[in-house]
């Protein structure tokens, strides 16, 4: 690998402050005391007249709102619980009802095959707003309303995770599966053996991408969960904004972990998943 | 039938069932809404096309389709320019360019979140740190979110933020031309400019389509900056097609109108996808092609 030279990273290192310098301001106002955060950024929330800034370091530092987050503040943890209430068995679901499903698109020509791809891309290029009037009808109708099965059934049965995995099992060679069948393997054994281990990458992009995208949802829980206490963090976050600022900056940040931890630990898939799935948002 | 046909059927029917339940039962339920006057009461009634030619004479309705527009043909280049030159200026290895590339899409990670979306909006408000440096820097300072004609401004800039799924596809395209390509054309004496536009745009032309389709469908269907951010506000001037319909179902509780204003969006997006498509097969190649 070679290196370049030091004035070709100027403007890398550039683009790279500018593309980070939002979450960098979030990270420091975790940082900052309430007089602090008052004094600085404040006045754009009070509108008084004051002027606000963003100090690029806190003059202070202080643990103070994320120990009042975790600490004082235990309806935080509930939201955390009723975020994971949704994410594990939406993405669950995904997974066990997506694999199969992708697993037949892939390999087994049935009559119908043509027809159930293009169903599945038509409906996974669809508008949100456009299934989310009926799915709300549907669910109404089911008397689901303000339960969590009200968001997790359509996360769970979404195509996207269908249109990854497929990706994945088009890939395994024929050459394997004809080996597996001379064996004597069934096709349960086939898909379980075979075709699961070598489609391992794609189906862990589809959960990574499934779970940050059920992790970050709103229009879903806003809409099917009436019931204030079981909302989750993503719900909980624009409420506590107006009130307390350092504390939204902490919620905030917690927020995101799921996220940068993904792209730390997980980023081949996260790759993966983004090139198959065409958007990641 | 083959016993292929009978095992794909029975691996595929879990999926397919719930799907027609969760999909296709209420897409049709909701066709048929669109014709009535539904507003979460049991009984409506049917009144034809009635919503359907509500939609012409409806400003606001209009009004959400234009700033839509507005968002689409604005955030969608300017992020895929983003997206695309970054892409090239990462595609050479050297020490520290994948790490640039993770560093660039960790923001389209996080970026739908709330919590940017919050943070976002302070950065732009009146008397805000945006504000403050365009005064610092002896410009007027603006109030984005108070001025109808810039409050879309923020959320373009946000959304271009964004390019890092745009990057990632184009850089993996771009890892796909064979390296002899380029080889040949710097020997025969072609500067980056031309290998660029010579051979990198030619060859990642399909790449390039995927993106564009793939990003202006999500960006007709934006919704939680304008609800988080703006609200839709001021005057309505970041009042998206999303929001409106989403205002419209679940908080005035039109049902049979927000149907029909979804079929419509439907539509559009359909024609729009359906255009590019169309023009693209003049400025796409195909590699085996020639």
């Amino acid at each position: 690998m070679r290196r370049i030279s030091i004035l070709a990273h100027i403007p890398l290192v550039g683009l790279a402050m500018l593309v980070w310098w939002v979450l960098w301001f979030m990270l420091m106002g975790t940082l900052m005391s309430v007089e602090e955060l008052n004094a600085t950024i404040g006045a754009a929330l009070h509108d008084d007249g004051g002027r606000s800034f963003w100090p690029v370091l806190p003059a202070w530092p202080t643990l103070q709102p994320l120990a009042r987050l975790l600490l004082d503040t235990p309806h935080f943890f509930v939201m955390f619980w009723n975020t994971f209430r949704l994410v594990v068995p939406s993405v669950a679901g995904q997974i066990v009802l997506s694999a199969p499903a992708a697993w037949a698109l892939s390999r087994f020509r049935f009559r119908g095959r043509k027809l159930l791809i293009t169903v599945y891309i038509a409906l996974m290029l669809m508008p949100f707003q456009v299934t989310m009037v009926p799915n709300f009808l549907v669910i109404d109708r089911l008397g689901l309303m303000d339960n969590v099965l009200a968001v997790i059934l359509p996360f769970a049965f979404s195509a996207f995770p269908v249109f990854i995995m497929l990706k994945g099992f088009d890939a395994v060679p024929h050459a394997l599966l004809e080996a597996a069948s001379i064996d004597g393997a069934g096709p349960v054994r086939t898909f379980l053996h075979v075709g699961l281990p070598l489609g391992l990458p794609s189906i862990l992009a589809a959960m990574v991408l499934g779970f940050l995208d059920v992790w970050g949802a709103i229009e879903q829980p806003m809409t099917f969960l009436g019931d204030p206490s079981a909302w989750p963090l993503s719900l909980f976050l624009p409420q506590i904004v107006a009130e307390e600022l350092g504390l939204a900056m902490a919620a905030s940040l917690l927020m995101l972990l799921p996220a940068v931890l993904f792209f730390l630990f997980g980023q081949k898939y996260l790759e993966l998943g983004i090139q198959a799935a065409g958007i990641k948002e | 039938m083959n016993r292929d046909g009978v095992v794909g059927y029975i691996f595929a029917l879990p999926f397919v069932i719930g799907f027609l339940f969760i999909m296709l039962v209420p897409m049709g339920m909701s066709f048929y809404y669109s014709f009535t006057d539904f507003n979460m009461r049991p009984e409506h009634n049917f009144i034809g096309f009635y919503n359907y030619t509500r939609m012409f004479s409806d400003d606001r309705f209009w009004n959400a389709i234009s700033v839509t527009f507005r968002f689409v043909i604005f955030s969608v280049p300017v992020r895929m320019v983003f997206g695309l030159l970054i892409a090239y200026a990462l595609t050479r290895k050297y020490r520290g360019s994948h790490a640039y590339r993770a560093v660039y899409y960790l923001p389209t990670l996080i970026g739908g979140s709330v919590a940017v979306a919050l943070v976002w909006r302070q950065l732009f408000v009146s008397n805000g740190v945006v504000y403050n440096l365009f005064t610092f820097f002896g410009f007027e300072g603006i109030g984005w979110f108070g001025i109808p004609h810039l409050a879309i401004v923020p959320l373009i800039v946000m959304s271009v933020w964004q390019f890092g799924a745009a990057m990632i596809i184009f850089a993996a395209g771009i890892k796909d031309i064979p390296e002899s390509y380029i080889e040949a054309a710097s020997i025969d004496g072609a500067n980056k400019f031309h290998i660029f536009f010579k051979i990198i745009l030619p060859y990642l032309s399909p790449v390039i389509l995927f993106n564009l389709v793939m990003q202006t469908i999500s960006a007709f269907m934006t919704f939680t900056q304008a609800y988080i951010i703006t609200g839709g506000g001021p005057a309505e001037s970041t009042n998206f097609i999303a929001l409106y319909i989403y205002n419209h179902a679940f908080t005035w509780g039109n049902m049979g109108y927000a149907s029909a204003m979804s079929w419509i969006l439907l539509l559009i997006v359909a024609v729009v996808t359906f255009t590019i498509l169309r023009t693209s097969r003049r400025w796409t190649f195909y590699a085996d092609e020639n």
